[in-house]
């Protein structure tokens, strides 16, 4: 009776042309987690769930070349899925029943495919003739892709790869390295993927719960620890009434405009029948809910708190990853849904960039728990990323991606270095506990401070060419004040930025400290970081083209 | 448009109608003749054991909502999407599959972690 069924059905109905290459990076993360959560209840069947996986992947990969239109066009995924499919089995034989370690290097795999499809995207799918950027509509408006997708896509595969190296050990230490880390980080940042993408409400409301859910879930990681216990509640809580915020807003929109895809209403809001008093009630609860997200004064509260309560891998995730997909998606949805209504949001938001930057450079002078000098120090580069949205234009589009970049490898490389840190004291890290660093590791030392010199935004970093975009974007759209704000604020951040700087350096322990050296995979993970804050620093032409080029929107 | 909604309308009018007419005319026109035991309070034919306020509940009862509530989104799901299966043709049987797929990882996974065990 089915086989009768699905032959009517062929007959009648064609099956639809879903564009797969439109969402093809988020698949190998998304699989990964629901296989490795099969995994963490497989107990000593682990290679009963792996090998039906890899049979499947093999296939999958063998059909895609087969069926490409012309031949060799779906090599890549194709090759992805196959060699994905044989790494299964062969992890969980290499790592025998270890199943953090298995799931680290699954998940790290998984990342890797989704770079490479990625940048497979880029090359062959979105620039079919030339350089330039052809942005395509996909899933019947769902899904956009084009620049600042294809931008966010590599933020935030990049940041969550290089948060697996630098957690595994510490999760380890901590006894937290339950076998859910992965899988939760893995469907983390697949929803912050499909925010820089979405291009309809409702697309975008479910990746940020989808990205928000998994993070109330790693801040409470570790169960025993009442300031992690209060992360992920605070965060919940919060997070939750934004979300309901931020909803209600979508709704009043759809009241307005009758209609949820993002270039539409754009078209809608210009009418003159469209009752502009209820879209602009709309935007200002979009605001509020994408300005909690992202933690813009005054909707930050929850921030310091939550990453330091943390674990710290977390924590250097939800800074680069949260923030990268958060602005994505803000600047999609104020160019491309609200443009028309520039009149309403661009003070606001220039307002709240200046508030933000002032509060978080001012109130991180007067901490003294690392962490939370930098929770307060990520408030503060929320403000700077806003002003290239302030701008409202190419260039600051273009700007606010680059920063978001630079802001996510500097972070990265500065939270690793307090892992390190962290690993050594076996427990927080005071300002006081930073004395005479510089003199019982000076390696890391080094990096750390070298990481917060590009926080800082001192040239030869990545942090001073992402500074230096932004303003250049403000200055050029009139908004100076907010600018000489900004160098305002980065000259009290750069003050407790060196201060750090100086603990280590210039001050003697009271008494030494001998813990653990840092493992493989956090001197691997801490190196890399800190050399790509040097290589965004030193040649940002590549990626700041591929910025410029973002600067293409699917309208 | 609003006048697609009216039997929508309609039938909360009636539902609550017919709800608050019988609780009215039962009290109305029914006899009363109260004694101790008909006073009691009733819960599930016991004596309710203590008073809810304050009283707390095994984490357990968490788990199990939890569990109910992915069958029932499933169960939601499923009833409109089968009734319009027909229409939907390939489309909708590839996504209902990849839908219950990716919920029955859930399962063995809740399933594997002991989530229907009560001890």
């Amino acid at each position: 009776m089915l086989a009768t069924f699905l032959a009517q059905t062929a007959a009648t109905t064609p099956i639809p042309d879903v564009a797969w290459s439109s969402f093809a990076p988020e698949l190998p993360p998304t699989i990964t987690a629901l296989v490795l959560l099969l995994v963490a209840v497989a107990r000593r069947r682990q290679l009963l769930v792996a090998v039906p996986t890899a049979l499947l992947a093999v296939a999958a990969g063998v059909w895609l070349i087969a069926s490409g239109e012309t031949p060799g066009a779906l090599v890549v995924p194709g090759a992805v899925a196959i060699v994905l499919g044989i790494l299964a089995p062969a992890l969980v034989v290499a790592t025998r029943g270890r199943t953090s370690l298995l799931a680290a290097w699954a998940a790290a795999a998984s990342l890797v495919a989704a770079l490479v499809l990625t940048v497979w995207q880029y090359l062959t799918v979105l620039t079919p003739d030339g350089p330039t950027l052809v942005p395509q509509l996909a899933m019947a408006d769902a899904i956009a892709n084009d620049g600042i997708a294809v931008f966010t896509r590599l933020v935030v595969y990049l940041s969550a790869l290089l948060v697996i190296p630098l957690g595994y050990g510490y999760l380890q230490d901590r006894r937290i390295n339950r076998a859910e880390v992965e899988p939760l980080l893995l469907l983390a940042v697949v929803g912050m993927a499909a925010l820089g993408s979405a291009n309809d409400l409702i697309t975008l409301f479910i990746a940020l719960e989808l990205l928000s859910l998994a993070l109330y879930v790693l801040a409470g990681l570790a169960r025993r620890d009442r300031r992690s216990q209060e992360a992920s509640l605070k965060y919940f809580v919060t997070g939750s009434v934004a979300s309901a915020i931020l909803l209600f807003g979508m709704a009043l929109i759809y009241v307005a405009t009758g209609t949820v895809t993002l270039p539409e209403i754009g078209a809608a809001v210009g009418l003159v029948t469209t009752p502009r008093f209820v879209a602009a009630i709309g935007l200002a609860l979009i605001t509020v809910g994408i300005g909690f997200k992202v933690a813009l004064a005054p909707f930050h509260l929850w921030t310091p708190d939550v990453y330091q309560g943390a674990p710290t891998n977390v924590t250097a995730f939800m800074a680069a990853g949260t923030k990268a997909a958060g602005f994505a998606a803000a600047l999609r949805l104020y160019l491309v849904a609200f443009p028309d209504l520039e009149a309403l949001w661009v003070p606001v938001l220039a307002v709240l960039a200046a508030l933000t930057m002032l509060y978080g450079a001012f109130l991180a002078v007067v901490q003294h728990d690392v962490k939370r000098i930098l929770a307060y120090s990520a408030i503060s580069h929320a403000g700077f990323a806003t002003i290239g949205l302030v701008a409202n234009s190419d260039a600051g589009l273009s700007a606010t991606l680059w920063y978001l970049l630079t802001y996510a490898v500097s972070t990265l490389t500065a939270f690793g270095c307090v892992i390190v840190l962290e690993r050594r004291r076996r427990g927080e890290v005071t300002l006081a506990d930073l004395r005479g660093v510089g003199r019982s590791a000076p390696a890391i030392a080094g990096i750390l401070a070298f990481a917060l010199l590009s926080l800082a935004g001192i040239p030869i970093t990545a942090g001073y060419v992402g500074k230096l975009v932004v303003f250049e974007a403000g200055i050029e759209a009139g908004f100076t004040w907010l600018v000489l704000v900004g160098v305002l604020a980065s000259v009290v951040a750069a003050f407790f930025y060196l201060r750090i700087a100086g603990m280590m350096f210039l001050e003697d322990s009271p008494e030494p400290v001998e813990g653990p050296y840092p493992s493989f995979g956090l001197s691997v993970g801490v190196t890399v970081s800190a050399a790509l804050v040097l290589y965004l620093g030193i040649q940002p032409e590549l990626l700041l083209r591929l910025a410029t080029d973002a600067g293409v929107l699917a309208r | 448009m609003l006048s697609e909604y009216l039997p929508i309308l309609l039938l909360f009018v009636i539902a609550s109608a017919f709800a608050v007419g019988s609780l009215v005319v039962s009290s109305l026109v029914g006899p009363r003749a109260p004694n101790p035991t008909k006073l009691a309070a009733y819960e599930s034919g016991n004596e309710p054991l203590a008073d809810v306020k304050g009283t707390r509940f095994s984490v357990k009862f968490y788990m199990v909502a939890m569990l109910f509530l992915i069958f029932d989104i499933e169960a939601v799901f499923l009833y409109p999407w089968a009734v319009v299966l027909r229409e939907l043709g390939w489309f909708g049987l590839v996504n209902m599959t990849v839908f219950v797929l990716v919920l029955g990882v859930a399962f063995v996974y809740e399933i594997g972690r002991g989530g229907l065990e009560w001890d």
